[in-house]
């Protein structure tokens, strides 16, 4: 058991360089990036596009190296995927060849759980999401929420002690969105599972999270972290309209706005006017 | 759908019949749809249509699998090699733009006059769609797809079992049915130019003794295995890849 001074995910001096241009110069998505998230808690990550937010899950997975620092997840170092932490994705990257049913099986047919048992784990998870009536549906047959809350389902089923999840909402209508945000908060509440959430979304990031990191641009790193202290069970009705609510979100807003883009222009304009 | 599909079949079928029984056409090159009929049965019960069109659907069979053994299997290794698929490539490109037709020949120079050069040839034909079909579906997966499957700690060989040979499966179908046509098309062609039985042979002899109403019956039944053949591939198509929300919900 991991002592309670070791985070469940800690990112530490963590920078992850690409080679751009057939070799030719080396980008930095990420340039020391330092987050922590305790075992059980709900971090969102928000920050401008091209900030090296899904890098920064794919570190966590296991799916890309750092070039420098470490990624640790209960204190060891992460040195390739494994089955600790489950992702979602924004497009839901469903296996269209799969029923409802099958997709949420993969990770425990991955896992080598016997087929009785993965039947009934799966079905437990279908429920969870709402889509028993759908389990033998395949992908193309389901509307954009139903194909995330499969995603979610499937993410979860394996039982990984993580859940990474890439703008998850980000193609749904706000509807679909508001309703799905309060279910994946019902079911972290349930599953007491440790949360890494990346979106564009202030108003997400706020509603769902203990904490939220605000990442700044080219090379990504952590700019603030705030921590939301708004009290939980949290239910639309009863948090977006209070008046803590609205400022947390305006005091994020200000820290990305002057995060970067005015700064950028200014500097680029003032090299113009240098070269010029 | 229902009557209106067929309805165009219908027309034509109608004004192929009037046109040579009104002398518009000459019915000694252009018999009535009837007569054509007529011959596909007789020859049918002589024995010689279905005798022939067995021989020749065991050639079109024995070539397409012989590609399909020999192309996919290819296919599907070097879209996962791509420095050995770049190697191979140009000199693929051109070899599958070589002409059959000519190649034949050479065929019949090592593999002599009987079933061998026909069912290669048929081979080549339907194997270059094959592989390059095979080979640009497991060269470029799809990235979510590959991202998650590799999320759930899976690589090497079953991450082809369980991701990349299932998402490259409706691309294979494709391919598949593609070349499936190609074999009925080239098997005529082989039998015309080197054969002494099938159905392009047939309709050469019919050609020779002036029987217009047998070769359109021996067209009829050669389209016959071509379209069952493709319609079995279509269906291996639409279900390996269903159409995008068709039953969307919300």
């Amino acid at each position: 058991m991991p002592s309670n001074e070791t985070p469940r995910v800690a990112l530490e001096a963590v920078s992850r360089h690409f080679v751009v241009h057939h070799g030719k110069s080396t980008h930095a998505a990420l340039e020391n990036f330092n987050l922590t998230v305790e075992a059980g808690e709900f971090v969102a990550i928000v920050g401008p596009s091209g900030c090296g937010k899904s890098t920064l899950l794919d570190l966590v997975a296991g799916l890309t190296r750092p070039t420098s620092g470490e990624v640790s997840i209960d204190g060891a170092t992460v040195t390739g995927p494994s089955l600790r932490c489950g992702i979602v994705l924004q497009g839901y990257a469903l296996f269209p060849w799969r029923t409802v049913q099958e997709n949420v099986e993969f990770g425990l047919e991955v896992k080598g759980v016997a087929k009785a048992e993965r039947r009934r784990i799966a079905s437990q998870f279908i429920e969870l999401v709402g889509l028993t009536d759908f389990a033998g549906r395949r992908p193309h047959e389901l509307s954009g929420g139903m194909k995330q809350r499969v995603a979610i389902a499937r993410a979860l089923a394996f039982d990984p002690e993580i859940l990474l999840m890439d703008e998850p909402f980000g193609a749904l209508d706000a509807q679909t969105r508001e309703s799905l945000q309060e279910e994946l908060l019902r079911i972290w509440e349930q599953t007491n599972k440790t949360i890494l959430f990346v979106t564009h979304s202030i108003d997400e990031a706020v509603f769902l999270s203990d904490r939220v990191a605000i990442m700044s641009t080219s090379p990504g790193a952590v700019r603030e972290i705030v921590s939301i202290d708004l009290p939980r069970p949290r239910t639309a009705r009863g948090v977006r309209l209070s008046t803590e609510f609205g400022r947390i979100r305006h005091h994020i807003w200000e820290l990305l706005h002057d995060a970067t883009p005015e700064q950028a222009g200014a500097s680029t304009r003032v090299s113009l006017a240098v070269a010029s | 759908m229902g009557i209106s599909r067929y309805a165009l079949v219908a027309v034509v079928l109608v004004a192929w019949e009037a046109a040579p029984r009104l002398g518009l056409v000459d019915a000694g090159f252009f018999p009535p749809f009837s007569a054509v009929i007529g011959e596909l049965w007789a020859q049918g019960v002589s024995g010689a249509l279905p005798r022939n069109a067995a021989i020749s659907i065991g050639r079109a069979a024995a070539g397409f699998a012989l590609a399909v053994l020999a192309a996919i299997p290819a296919g599907l290794l070097l879209g996962t090699l791509p420095t050995l698929a770049e190697c191979c490539t140009p000199l693929f490109m051109v070899l599958a733009a070589a002409n059959p037709f000519l190649l034949f020949h050479v065929a019949l120079l090592f593999l002599g006059i009987g079933e061998a050069p026909k069912i290669t040839m048929i081979a080549w034909v339907c194997g270059w769609p094959l592989l390059f079909g095979s080979m640009a579906a497991m060269a470029r997966p799809d990235a979510e797809l590959l991202r998650t499957g590799r999320a759930f700690g899976l690589g090497g060989w079953a991450l082809t079992r369980r991701v990349l040979l299932p998402a490259a499966a409706p691309a294979i179908a494709t391919s598949l049915r593609l070349s499936a046509g190609l074999a009925f098309f080239v098997l005529i062609a082989a039998e015309m130019m080197g054969a002494s039985s099938g159905l392009g042979w047939l309709v050469l002899t019919y050609q020779e003794s002036y029987h217009a109403a047998r070769i359109y019956a021996a067209a009829v039944a050669i389209a016959i295995p071509g379209l069952l053949a493709d319609s079995a591939f279509e269906w291996l198509e639409r279900k390996l890849s269903p159409k995008e929300n068709v039953y969307a919900i919300e």
